[in-house]
């Protein structure tokens, strides 16, 4: 089960290559309406594939649909996120429940972000000791960080991880173990481009379109670029704008955006989202843009403005000094903030996120590093969840201290079916 | 049906006592890639189904079915699946035919339902007609003649090489040296071939974390 930011992954290992997908959200209906007492909903909360059915078109719809994960963690007091979480699992387990009679129950592995707090790890177990104890669907949980996952999946025993989500990302050196105490976390992820694609957009004349976030975020992935350096791609767009000229039109509306002699602006966008420092996106700050913070969730700090080749150092010289050139080796990238185009005949200025990455650690002083992009970004994680499972002896129990092994669900032999 | 796959599955009957039956097809048992194994006094037929029916419910039961119509032939049927896919078969419905399931994975292969044995009425795979048992007969004595003959020539040879022994030994001095020498022995170790099984999704194949993780908790 892999609790992504937007959508939720899940299913045995019998499925093969491909988890079953559906969005990491759930919907509170309002029981007291008129519609839901003709349609006799009775559940609390509605996940799963159906969910768009029960929607009503209410103006209190964005209270009532709730997305769990949006920042990797969720409040211990949140309920209702929960709530979902829960009904998640137990939708996953349903949907592959074997009807033979003498099912024992599954062995349940869940990922979550490398940077979720301890009471995160407690509240997941406790609510699948509840759903074990009510549905006898499963006999053993543990939790994997993401990062773990996607290097399982990589067939990768020493590597970096970076995971760039919506709104953080977390750079995680593996050796066999995740290395915990070398973790970086930044607080930057998809939605500070969305922020600095909005500012293109202000300054270019559309102003109107950035209530819609989807609209912004489409913006950001069809115009927006990564320059190898920034000042050069300025420089060379400004020269020859027709080159760089950035065009869109929404498929099937009449918008088209043109960005016309501000296209040299489409490079702030990728820019940003690698290494905020640039001098020119200080007068955005200054007008208003929100800049990105340290923040401290748990007992992590996440940093705002670190570009993404400092992190790598800042998170490889944790860890021992023999261990480090082996770590700088292979640099695994993952999340859909690392995916971006590099048009044709733009390929001597625009890159793609592995070379921008490589240049910022060239930056750093570290070269020869391997970095790659995940392969199936959308299911490395349920894959390596799925490795873990498969591998991970049944009688090894969870360790606090290691943070890994079994967590027996009731007496760990499960129930047989009664239906 | 992989050669490994198979040669656990031959192997966990051959620990029962229970041996493959080499001409399964004329004794209307079915073909291969089907496996028929005997111990002698009963056939067991093992169907072995692959991703591909195991994900699709129709082709399922349309093994299982065909299975069925094996009922005369083999006194217990099993359908032998990868332990990955085990969780995608509903064993009630194998329970309430009487087909057992084996499964199987890189370490283990274990019987998860038994087979009903079914008393069988049908023809003995010995021959149909007198005449067949009495050529079978003659033919199996001839062969008794020429064994016990042979072992006449051996025991004759025994007594020969005894006697050369004897002989040698009156020649010998009465205090032998003995030198010992160091050698080396090469000893072939079996590795394992990981997880390469072609029924495995390629993730899992060859990845080196299935070794690394499967040995946590052994360290302590």
């Amino acid at each position: 089960m892999d609790f992504g930011t937007s959508d939720y992954k899940y299913g045995p290992i019998s499925l093969g290559e491909t988890p079953e997908v559906t969005e990491n959200r759930g919907y509170f209906p309002d029981k007291r309406s008129i519609m839901s007492k003709i349609s006799g909903v009775t559940a609390d909360v509605v996940v799963g594939k159906e969910t768009p059915l029960y929607l009503e078109a209410k103006e209190d719809l964005a209270s009532r649909l709730v997305y769990p994960m949006r920042n990797g963690v969720i409040d211990k007091d949140d309920d209702r996120a929960w709530t979902v979480v829960k009904e998640l699992v137990r939708y996953a387990l349903r949907a592959f429940a074997p009807a033979d009679p003498k099912f024992k129950g599954f062995f349940a592995v869940g990922s979550l972000s490398a940077i979720v707090p301890r009471y995160m790890y407690e509240k997941f177990f406790d609510l699948c000791a509840e759903v074990a104890d009510e549905s006898g669907l499963m006999t053993r949980a543990t939790i994997i960080p993401q990062p773990l996952a996607v290097a399982i999946s990589h067939k990768a025993l020493t590597c970096v991880v970076i995971e760039s989500g919506h709104g953080n990302g977390q750079i995680a050196p593996i050796s066999k173990y995740p290395i915990r105490n070398a973790l970086v976390a930044l607080n930057r992820g998809g939605a500070d481009g969305n922020h600095i694609a909005a500012e293109v957009l202000k300054d270019s004349g559309y102003a109107d379109l950035v209530g819609e976030e989807a609209m912004i975020r489409r913006v950001k992935e069809n115009i927006g670029l990564v320059p190898l350096d920034l000042d050069k791609a300025i420089a060379a767009a400004k020269s020859d704008p027709e080159r760089f000229r950035a065009k869109y039109k929404v498929e099937g509306t009449r918008v088209e955006i043109d960005l016309a002699e501000n296209s040299w602006m489409r490079f702030l966008i990728g820019e940003y989202v690698f290494d905020p420092n640039n001098e020119i996106f200080q007068s955005y700050f200054s007008r208003g843009m929100p800049k990105p913070r340290d923040v401290r969730i748990g007992d992590v700090t996440f940093r705002g403005m670190q570009d993404l080749g400092e992190a790598i150092v800042e998170s490889v010289e944790r860890t021992p000094v023999e261990l480090q050139p082996y770590l700088y080796r292979q640099i695994i990238l993952s999340g859909g903030n690392f995916n971006w185009i590099v048009p044709k005949g733009l390929d001597d200025v625009a890159v793609d996120s592995k070379a921008k990455i490589r240049a910022l650690l060239v930056k750093h002083g570290i070269e020869g590093s391997d970095v790659v992009m995940s392969e199936s970004p959308q299911f490395s994680v349920w894959r390596g969840a799925i490795v873990y499972g498969y591998s991970v002896p049944e009688d090894y129990k969870w360790t606090w201290e290691r943070m890994e092994g079994w967590v027996t669900l009731g007496d760990g032999k499960g129930k047989e079916q009664t239906a | 049906m992989t050669e490994r796959a198979k040669s656990r599955l031959l192997e966990f009957f051959s620990l029962r006592g229970e041996e493959l039956v080499r001409n399964q097809s004329e004794l209307g048992l079915p073909p291969p890639p089907a496996l028929a194994v005997s111990d002698g006094k009963s056939v067991a037929v093992i169907l072995h189904l692959t991703k591909e029916e195991l994900l699709n419910g129709n082709a399922l039961l349309r093994t299982v079915v065909n299975a069925a119509a094996h009922r005369g032939r083999a006194n217990r049927l099993y359908i032998a699946i990868p332990k990955l896919y085990a969780a995608s078969v509903d064993g009630s419905i194998l329970q309430e035919n009487g087909i057992g399931l084996v499964v199987y994975d890189e370490k283990r292969v274990f019987e998860s339902i038994p087979a009903r044995n079914v008393e069988l009425d049908v023809e003995q795979p010995q021959g149909d007609s007198l005449s067949e048992i009495r050529s079978e007969l003659a033919e199996t004595r001839q062969e008794v003649r020429s064994l016990e003959a042979a072992l006449l020539s051996a025991s004759r040879e025994i007594k020969d090489l005894k006697e050369a022994v004897r002989d040698l030994e009156s020649r010998r001095p009465a205090k032998a040296t003995v030198r010992a020498e160091r050698s080396r022995v090469r000893v072939a170790v079996e590795v394992p071939e990981g997880s390469d099984d072609e029924s495995l999704p390629s993730f899992l194949r060859g990845n080196p974390w299935v070794e690394v993780l499967s040995g946590r908790g052994e360290e302590e």
